[in-house]
């Protein structure tokens, strides 16, 4: 066993995105097909927290990803999740249509790529928003066109997610005082928190919806669509609640943690009661303080740790402005120690074998980066890029009206 | 292969287009490719029929979260007026193969809503959560049910009763258990309260050190009126602040922290959340530092 401090290997997560970047992801990626955008911002946003973007690429192809991206764009606003529901030759807007996520992810992709946006329709987008919230405050994903007497409908789940991206374009494409965009209606914000405030669990953590199971991802959703909105700090939210069901999320690792399903049930089936007991053992700090020396994230109570929610919960800390409240050394050596591949990239789970896929090694990335982990670009939480590509939008001239 | 297949004859495949420089190219099975590209030919011209619903069916093996497809699906089994149980069966063998899917769930909301029949989907839920008990989009799915169905005294209680007794610390049960006694609308009885006092009560006794009773505790601490000196008797017997060695739970000492700060108890509220901070549960220990300062301030 090596006692070296846990670092992150730079050069391999490098290799790993420049292998995403310029090589085909294997077909295990299919049933990811429908969000090409959306991991075509991971891949081009983790090369930009490496600090490598500008370096690893050239202009040229930077330009050719932009135009790639902007060929997803739809005539009324908003852009496709991915070329695989574009006709072509025949087009038919009614099942091509704009998807919510995959127009937040190509326009942060755009910014990051070093465009100034002025090929995106962004009057069309912000139009096309209020169509897709409904009655209660929420959001659907996308719209079905109506068609010979079948009406039109929202289409997709009641879910903090879409309220998320909904508030997001807004903020990004009505720039600081809305400059130029003051003659679109908005949508109804208010019955968006009216939404989210009723989503608070009765254990204080965020939820889906109102009376589902509080879950960090969806609480991420709904704090960064809060502050966005520029409202939460005076959105009647629990805060002390909430805080502390964050803050519980953090869980020190044990050996169970780091097993197969099959070999714990294994044990636990089994009447070795030595080896049961062993499946609990957290392995402390050496400094006598009792503290664990690994703990990562679970995303609700009583789960297992997964890489994501190191992201999702760190990041809704620092949102609340709060982030040194957690155990920030240790939730580092569970990610350098226990999820980050051998290959580069994070893996989903603490778990033997296993390879790290797209979206855990981007949430890795980032949750390290709003540690200030050496060798990684600093990130806005809210909008989940670095902040020089946060302040690239917000320097462009239509935005800083 | 569609393009070996009579059926298909006079439908011209519409392959995709990924433009020169794609980003995130995957390695597309020629078998996906192939099907994707008849699915929209179709598509293209909103064709309904059993060969598109067929289609779908095809693609959705391949990609369950083929967002549009799903839809279309709903177009074809409308138009071809198609027996819904049926599609039941259908989607019962899909969710089974792709658990983490959540289409398939959204799908089957609107296909039962159209049936206007609930019967089975309780038995189809067990089938699942016996898979994974702590399915999000299945849970997500049961509120609805009960919802749209009226079920919240069609065995509901009962079913949770004996989920808990497999697994205490099922936090999606407990959360549907809320769900179940509080979001009705109407006043709780008292009976109903009391009843929910005593299964928290015999819950933590299993597990003192299991987050989900205690939090439910402070659920219903929140919603109904629990004589304050009955929590603090509860959370004094799993956590004696007199005698720590005797300590069995951080959260009975959480919850004891604050009511002792609640009842203005400075110093006992202090001792509590030392004993977190130092040895019951550390990996928490700048946050009960905080909440004890902030309780001095
Ligand atoms: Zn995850």
């Amino acid at each position: 066993m090596s006692t070296a401090p846990p670092s992150l290997n730079h050069p391999r997560h490098l290799k790993y995105w420049l292998r995403n970047l310029r090589t085909f992801l294997p077909s295990d990626y299919t049933p990811t097909d429908l969000n090409r955008l959306t991991l075509g911002f991971f891949i081009v946003s983790a090369l930009d927290l490496l600090g490598s973007l500008h370096t690893s690429t050239t202009p040229e192809e930077r330009n050719q990803w932009i135009d790639w991206i902007y060929s997803n764009q739809l005539p009324d606003g908003g852009f496709r999740g991915s070329p695989a529901t574009q006709f072509v030759t025949a087009p038919n807007s009614r099942w091509d249509p704009a998807n919510l996520p995959a127009t937040f992810f190509a326009i942060v992709a755009l910014v990051t790529l070093g465009d100034d946006l002025s090929r995106v329709n962004r009057k069309e987008i912000l139009e096309w928003l209020p169509i897709l919230q409904r009655d209660d405050g929420s959001f659907g994903e996308w719209v079905l066109e109506a068609h010979e007497g079948d009406e039109g409908q929202i289409c997709g789940g009641r879910d903090m997610r879409y309220i998320y991206f909904a508030a997001a374009l807004r903020w990004m494409l009505r720039g600081k005082e809305g400059s130029g965009m003051e003659d679109i209606a908005d949508w109804d914000t208010g019955k968006a928190v009216d939404f989210i405030i009723a989503s608070q669990s009765y254990d204080y953590g965020i939820a889906e919806m109102p009376y589902h199971e509080a879950h960090a991802g969806m609480t991420y959703c709904a704090l960064g669509a809060l502050s966005l909105l520029g409202v939460l700090k005076e959105t009647a939210i629990n805060r002390d609640g909430l805080l502390s069901w964050l803050l519980s999320r953090q869980v020190a690792f044990k050996n169970i943690h780091g097993m197969t399903e099959e070999d714990y049930t294994e044990i636990q089936n089994g009447d070795n009661e030595e080896e049961k007991q062993a499946l609990e053992e957290v392995e402390l700090m050496d400094d006598g303080s009792g503290r664990p020396k690994c703990a990562g994230f679970n995303g609700r109570c009583n789960k297992m740790p997964d890489t994501c929610y190191s992201f999702w919960v760190g990041a809704s800390l620092e949102m609340l402005k709060k982030f040194h409240l957690l155990n920030i050394q240790a939730n580092r050596r569970f990610l350098l120690e226990k999820t980050q591949h051998i290959i580069g990239g994070f893996k989903k789970l603490p778990q033997p074998g296993g390879y790290p896929d797209i979206l855990h090694s981007y949430l890795g990335l980032a949750a390290l980066s709003l540690a200030r982990e050496e060798g990684l670009c600093r990130l806005d939480a809210a909008l989940c890029v670095s902040i020089q590509t946060k302040e690239r939008l917000t320097s462009l001239k239509w935005w800083s009206g | 292969m569609y393009s070996q297949d009579p059926d298909w004859d006079d439908v011209v495949p519409l392959p995709q287009d990924d433009g020169d420089h794609p980003l995130a190219q995957i390695n597309y099975s020629e078998e996906y490719a192939e099907a994707m590209a008849y699915l929209r030919a179709l598509m293209a011209k909103d064709e309904l029929s059993e060969r598109a619903l067929k289609i779908t069916e095809h693609v959705i093996d391949l990609n369950p979260a083929h967002y549009t497809v799903w839809l279309y699906r709903v177009k074809c089994l409308a138009a071809l007026e198609a027996d819904l149980k049926k599609e039941l069966q259908f989607l019962n063998m899909k969710a089974l193969k792709h658990e983490k899917n959540y289409q398939i769930w959204h799908h089957r909301q609107l296909v039962v809503n159209r049936l206007g029949d609930p019967t089975g989907e309780q038995e189809f839920i067990k089938e699942m959560f016996e898979k994974d008990s702590k399915n999000y989009h299945v849970w997500s799915y049961r509120q609805w049910l009960v919802k749209r169905f009226d079920l919240w005294e069609k065995g509901e209680i009962e079913y949770l009763n004996t989920l808990l007794e497999d697994d205490v610390r099922n936090n999606s049960a407990w959360n549907h258990r809320f769900f179940i006694v509080f979001s009705r609308g109407t006043p709780v009885p008292e009976d109903v309260i009391e009843r929910e006092i005593n299964f928290v009560e015999e819950s933590v006794f299993l597990a003192p050190q299991n987050p989900s009773p205690w939090n439910y505790l402070r659920g219903l601490m929140n919603r109904c009126n629990i004589p304050s000196d009955r929590v603090k008797k509860l959370c004094q017997h799993y956590a004696p602040l007199d005698n720590p060695a005797r300590i069995k739970s951080s959260h009975a000492l959480d919850l004891l922290a604050e009511i002792m700060a609640m009842e203005e108890n400075g110093k006992e509220s202090a001792k509590a959340f030392d004993l977190l901070a130092t040895t019951f549960d550390p990996v928490r220990a700048p946050f009960w530092n905080y909440r004890k300062a902030s309780i001095a301030a």
